[in-house]
């Protein structure tokens, strides 16, 4: 495994009485070498401390854990770190390269091999242009782009992100999935933050939902490709009321918008209600196939954390629930 | 280790050179040397001593302005804008961190000083005074003065904001450059082990003040140099080791 955190606990004091607010409560999470996880969650959820508490940024409370297979916070294990922190603000008054050189000398890179490696990245992050421009100069998206080069300096076996994409432009989104999957075809591991839940279901393997401090439900996107087109909409006209409510038997639901009607079947249901149908004189408007989303998952995960007694998951093979790995 | 330490202090170095506050200070104090060609005629006979003594205060205090001015948020600021984090997350400890802070803050002060050394030898020379090499060891004390204060400030600079650092690295040039008077008045007085262990506390400034020999012209013995730089080494290593000792358990939100 490559990364382990088990148990934790983490509060920190707020406020002028320094009262202590609880983030994390008896974290676990487990991720292992050469796989692309996205941790998931509302704000307030844990996702940054959870990656503190992994770099040794934050020292936990409670609990322990391990990062390639030394405790957490150990010089050793951040020799194979690369990090890009939310908002990323480095020194206004150096110039992306100097930034960059200096990264490389805490990283122990020097030399001929240093400056190859700085203009190959800041050619791939696409900041070439701005090498002799002093930080404070550059757009947030640029920065952020700089703070990917700095992750990616050491051709670490960790990529750590903390909300990569915010900020960011399309272009610049491509630019970052680009690098996730580069990273994850070239076998290295990707731990990332993220609220854009499209991206997740491109670049992961797997993906973690935190809720109130705790990892509440870990699912395999593969699971999630396989749920595609769980359901379909098919959108009539020209139905009597009495042909609606007959064919509303054969699907899940049927609600009526103006002089058209949304019924949801399952896909093996669409070829008897459109038969039905036509046969009632009804004319077919759209066929759509609905899947299952990364967002369905989540938002349904949220509602059933706030309601206990609501109905299961829209696949219950597809998720597994406590952070087992 | 050195390596790192080196690596983060050119990278301090390099921000503090092109911060312009500092070039704000230096002209002040530029002006401050200049003034006091000035002031000569009030003093008749003693012009020199006047304007190398101004010259020679313009150096301790354009220091103590631009340790205050920018040694006290050196590491503050990094948390606050959160550039610390990605340092920190490199093959970095902390007590190199810090020293690399350190020794970049003194860097600045070095390259200040040297620009304040040459205004100054060429006011003696515009003035017609000249430079003598024993004004070398009133700035040598100076320096150590700084490295001290400089360590101080970074301390600081660890657990508080700041315009509480500047405040609190201030009462301690002030009461640093009286301690050894305080410490002779509380003796012969009879003596108070409170204001005693305070007095000894408190960086002992007056040691590397060489201010006076050099402007009337006694020597300095060696065995005060080799004492004061022991003395700076010492503080300068406490001081350090307290701030990366403090730094060691803050948490980074």
């Amino acid at each position: 495994m490559l990364l382990r955190l088990e148990n934790i606990h983490k509060s920190f004091a707020t406020g002028f009485l320094m009262q202590r607010r609880q983030v994390l409560r008896g974290l676990e999470l487990a991720v292992q070498a050469g796989e692309a996880y996205a941790l998931l969650g509302a704000n307030g959820a844990g996702k940054s401390t959870t990656l503190r508490v992994l770099l040794g940024l934050a020292r936990p409370d409670l609990g322990n854990g391990t990062l390639f297979g030394k405790p957490l916070g150990e010089r050793a294990a951040r020799r194979q770190l690369g990090y890009l922190p939310e908002n990323p603000s480095f020194h206004e008054q150096l110039t992306a390269v100097e930034f960059l050189r200096c990264c490389g000398g805490l990283l122990g890179l020097r030399g001929t091999a240093l400056v190859q490696r700085i203009d190959a990245l800041l050619e791939r992050v696409e900041l070439q242009g701005a090498r002799g421009t002093r930080l404070r100069k550059l757009s947030k998206g640029m920065l952020q782009r700089l703070g990917l080069a700095q992750a990616l300096l050491g051709d670490p076996e960790l990529l750590v992100l903390d909300e990569p994409m915010s900020g960011l432009d399309p272009p610049g989104r491509k630019l970052v999935r680009d690098l996730i999957l580069e990273q994850r075809q070239a076998g290295k591991t990707v731990l990332f933050s993220t609220h854009i839940l499209a991206d997740v279901e491109t670049v992961c393997t797997r993906a973690g939902i935190l809720r109130d401090g705790r990892l509440e439900t870990e699912l395999r996107l593969e699971d999630l490709s396989r749920l595609r087109a769980e359901s379909v909409e098919l959108t009539l006209s020209g139905l009597e009321e009495r042909d609606v409510r007959r064919l509303g038997l054969l699907a899940r639901s049927a609600l009526r918008a103006g002089s058209h009607v949304i019924f949801t079947v399952g896909p093996g249901e669409v070829q008897e209600l459109v038969h039905a149908a036509l046969e009632a004189g009804g004319r077919v408007e759209s066929l759509v196939p609905r899947r299952v989303s990364l967002e369905d998952i989540y938002l349904e995960v949220s509602r059933r954390a706030e309601a206990p007694a609501a109905a299961p998951l829209p696949s219950p093979q597809s998720v597994r629930s406590g952070g087992e790995p | 280790m050195l390596e790192r330490v080196g690596t983060v202090a050119r990278w301090t170095l390099i921000e503090l050179l092109r911060e312009r506050v500092l070039y704000v200070v230096l002209l002040f104090t530029a002006v401050l040397v200049g003034s006091s060609t000035v002031l000569t005629p009030l003093a008749p006979g003693a012009q020199k001593k006047v304007v190398v003594d101004l010259g020679l205060a313009a150096i301790d205090t354009l220091g103590i302005l631009v340790i205050l001015l920018s040694g006290t948020s050196l590491v503050r600021r990094e948390m606050d804008r959160r550039s610390l984090d990605v340092l920190l997350t490199k093959p970095l400890t902390r007590l190199e961190y810090l020293a690399g802070k350190w020794l970049g803050l003194v860097g600045t002060l070095g390259v200040l000083t040297v620009a304040m050394t040459a205004i100054l030898a060429l006011g003696l020379e515009v003035c017609g005074f000249g430079w003598h090499a024993r004004y070398f060891t009133a700035i040598l004390g100076s320096a150590l003065s700084m490295l001290v204060m400089a360590s101080i400030a970074v301390l600081f600079s660890t657990f508080t904001s700041p315009t509480l650092g500047s405040i609190f690295t201030l009462a301690l040039f002030v009461g640093g450059n009286l301690s050894t008077g305080m410490l002779r008045a509380v003796q012969a007085a009879g003596g108070n082990r409170l204001l005693e262990w305070i007095s000894l506390g408190l960086p002992s400034l007056g040691l590397f003040n060489l201010r006076g020999a050099a402007v009337h012209g006694t020597g300095v013995p060696r065995d005060q140099f080799v004492v004061a730089g022991c003395y700076a080494a010492l503080y300068v290593m406490t001081a350090l080791v307290l701030a990366a000792h403090i730094f060691r358990r803050r948490d980074f939100r």
